[in-house]
């Protein structure tokens, strides 16, 4: 495993959160609004729904379409709602972590 | 890899099945929207197949996902004092959810969050590295006592009645049958002919196969709800079922190991 995939999987999650923060959104539309912005395997953003679904940080509601199958919403939850921001503040802070590293290795290199 | 769409869902339905995940119908639906979304942009099935990826991988992660509340609450602790480098801050203390969550109630996939009968029984005591729940182990010990003072001997009495119906089908219709055909050899006097009793025969036989089939069907049932049962014990008294995976990962984990 690249560190690539390791970090998307773990922040695929605070993803998903910010995107159904911004509004109800359906499956296929979510999996559509991230693979534009990264490659992922699509089939890993279900199961990640149905836990966000499972933990309380978002539920869903069904709207009836008039080309096909029912669809599916997903809307965020207060839980969902702190439990992003709680995801952010971790990832801004582990990222500025990181980039200190990077940078103060950087410069005892040269 | 799958090419067709109706290859795709039957084998991840198998995969899930084989991971024991639940709710694998509304997984199934979730991903026939998928589908039909992808085919109304134009892909076809084979790509949408390559884009989802490996289906044990996917069934593999709903088995991850399905773990158990109580234990997410104690890895996510064990992960706050383990690792050094977890420059985050102590995780929000959600109460209000995890009242729920703490007693552990999760029989089968019934999701009964509205029942708070149990909600606040979580007194809890450290036991060695056990939780033992002692609100918990109260309310097993009442449901207990309820089920074995006549829900066992019920269910033994429907046991024996599933075994000794089809026995006595199967027995009495083989009987009819012989007599029917050496009624017809020897022609000693049967109430009616030795066909009618031939038929006769085969119709309590075939019932009889019948009532087997259903009887084992129910018999797996008993063992499913039996599972359930000492899983919701589990769950009650040290906050983990017996028969599910223990050592399920969250993504979270992941990312900080």
């Amino acid at each position: 495993m690249t560190i690539n995939s390791q970090l998307k999987r773990g922040t695929l999650e605070l993803c998903v959160l910010a995107l159904v923060c911004r509004g109800d959104c359906y499956g296929y539309e979510l999996v559509n609004r991230i693979s534009d912005s990264m490659h992922i395997t699509e089939g890993t953003i279900y199961p990640l729904l149905k836990r966000l679904k499972d933990n309380g940080s978002i539920t869903s509601y069904i709207v009836e379409s008039q080309e096909g199958p029912p669809r599916k919403y997903y809307q965020i939850t207060d839980i969902g709602r702190q439990e992003k921001q709680r995801q952010e503040n971790e990832w801004r802070d582990f990222t500025h972590s990181v980039e200190k590293l990077i940078i103060e290795n950087n410069g005892e290199g040269e | 890899m799958y090419k067709t769409k109706s290859e795709f869902l039957s084998n991840l339905e198998k995969e899930l099945g084989r991971f024991g995940v639940l709710d694998r119908s509304e997984i199934i639906t979730d991903f026939e929207q998928h589908f039909t979304d992808s085919l109304a942009l134009g892909l076809s099935e084979s790509e949408i197949c390559e884009k989802l990826g490996s289906i044990s991988e996917i069934a593999k992660q709903y088995a991850e996902e399905e773990i158990y509340p109580a234990v997410a609450v104690e890895r996510e602790r064990e992960e706050q004092s383990g690792s050094g480098i977890n420059s985050a801050p102590p995780p929000q203390n959600n109460s209000s959810s995890n009242a729920y969550e703490n007693s552990g109630i999760r029989f089968g996939r019934c999701n009964n969050k509205t029942s708070s009968d149990y909600e606040n029984s979580g007194i809890r005591v450290s036991f060695g590295s056990n939780n033992v729940n002692w609100g918990g182990l109260l309310a097993v010990l009442c449901v207990d006592i309820f089920v074995f003072s006549w829900a066992i001997p019920a269910l033994f009495a429907v046991f024996v009645g599933l075994l000794s119906v089809p026995f006595g089908l199967i027995t009495a219709g083989l009987a009819s049958m012989i007599a029917g055909v050496i009624g017809n050899f020897w022609s000693f006097t049967t109430p009616f002919s030795g066909l009618a009793a031939f038929f006769l025969g085969l119709m309590l036989l075939s019932l009889g196969g019948l009532l087997t089939v259903a009887g084992i069907q129910l018999i797996k049932l008993f063992i499913f709800i039996i599972k359930a049962i000492i899983d919701w014990h589990g769950n009650m008294i040290v906050g983990r079922p017996v028969f599910k995976k223990k050592n399920a990962r969250t993504s979270r984990e992941e990312v900080s190991a």
